[in-house]
């Protein structure tokens, strides 16, 4: 029999006792984010100043598709992970916060597998 | 989750902006710049891949003034964000918490960020 106040628990006082999960995927992700932000500024190096037949050229290649797309993974991982953080520090109304939360997770899927689509599009020469 | 108006104690107000304090809310606002230009980045790959006069639109802005400025942002972010990134994982792993090697870390990745920028974009323009 739990010790805690039953209001308390009601209210969902105290500790949420949960997080350690969050914390180690978002050191993980920016772990495999380090070679992959080189990979990417290494990859607009190489593609600033080029035709858009260059680009596309270089986009589609295999190794480098693959590339963007683990980016694209772990970057918006990462970001999702990071943003819900800012959320709940600073959003604290009733049906702002759960919005702000849920629209987050939106934003960077949206975006994730639209990018993804994108560059398999470039890839197979469309 | 109280919505009643509940007095808080004054905070920015009153702290003496400190180093390692402006360091914390330069990780945080490099991320959300990142956050979304990231994303502004993936709707220009978005472009590319619509072809035609999308991607005519994404080479148009990529290239000007504004997109130049943004792209040069944009790096000097990701560095400051990446170093600070590291700064954290040093201190996970139960190091630097000296108050010196704090504000020795904090000075390397100011400096570190600002001069990645300009070498890699030194390097961009003349190589």
């Amino acid at each position: 029999m739990s010790s805690k106040a039953k209001l308390g628990t009601i209210l969902g006082l105290g500790s949420a006792r949960s997080g350690t999960h969050h914390w180690i995927v978002q050191r993980g992700t920016a772990l495999a984010g380090l070679p992959l932000a080189i990979f990417i500024l290494g990859l607009f190096a190489a593609l600033k100043g080029s035709s858009e037949e260059e680009i596309r050229a270089l986009i589609g290649f295999f190794p480098i598709s693959v590339g963007i797309v683990l980016s694209i993974v772990v970057f918006f991982w990462h970001m999702r992970l990071g943003m819900q953080i800012i959320i709940e520090d600073y959003v604290h109304g009733r049906f702002s916060k759960p919005f702000a939360l849920f629209f987050n997770v939106f934003w960077c899927f949206f975006w994730a597998i639209s990018g993804i689509f994108a560059v398999v599009k470039i890839g197979l020469g469309g | 989750m109280s919505s009643q108006e509940r007095p808080l104690s004054p905070h920015l107000q009153v702290y003496k902006p400190t180093l390692t304090m402006m360091m914390s809310i330069a990780h945080r606002a490099t991320g959300i710049i990142l956050y979304f230009g990231f994303s502004l980045l993936v709707l220009g790959l978005i472009g590319l891949a619509a072809g035609g006069s999308f991607y005519g639109a994404v080479w148009f802005v990529a290239t000007s003034w504004l997109g130049s400025l943004f792209l040069i942002g944009l790096t000097w972010a990701l560095f400051h964000h990446v170093l600070g990134g590291i700064r954290h994982f040093i201190w996970d792993m139960g190091f630097g918490f000296d108050l010196v090697q704090v504000e020795k870390m904090a000075r390397y990745t100011v400096i570190g960020s600002l001069g990645l920028t300009l070498l890699f974009w030194g390097a961009l323009c003349l190589l």
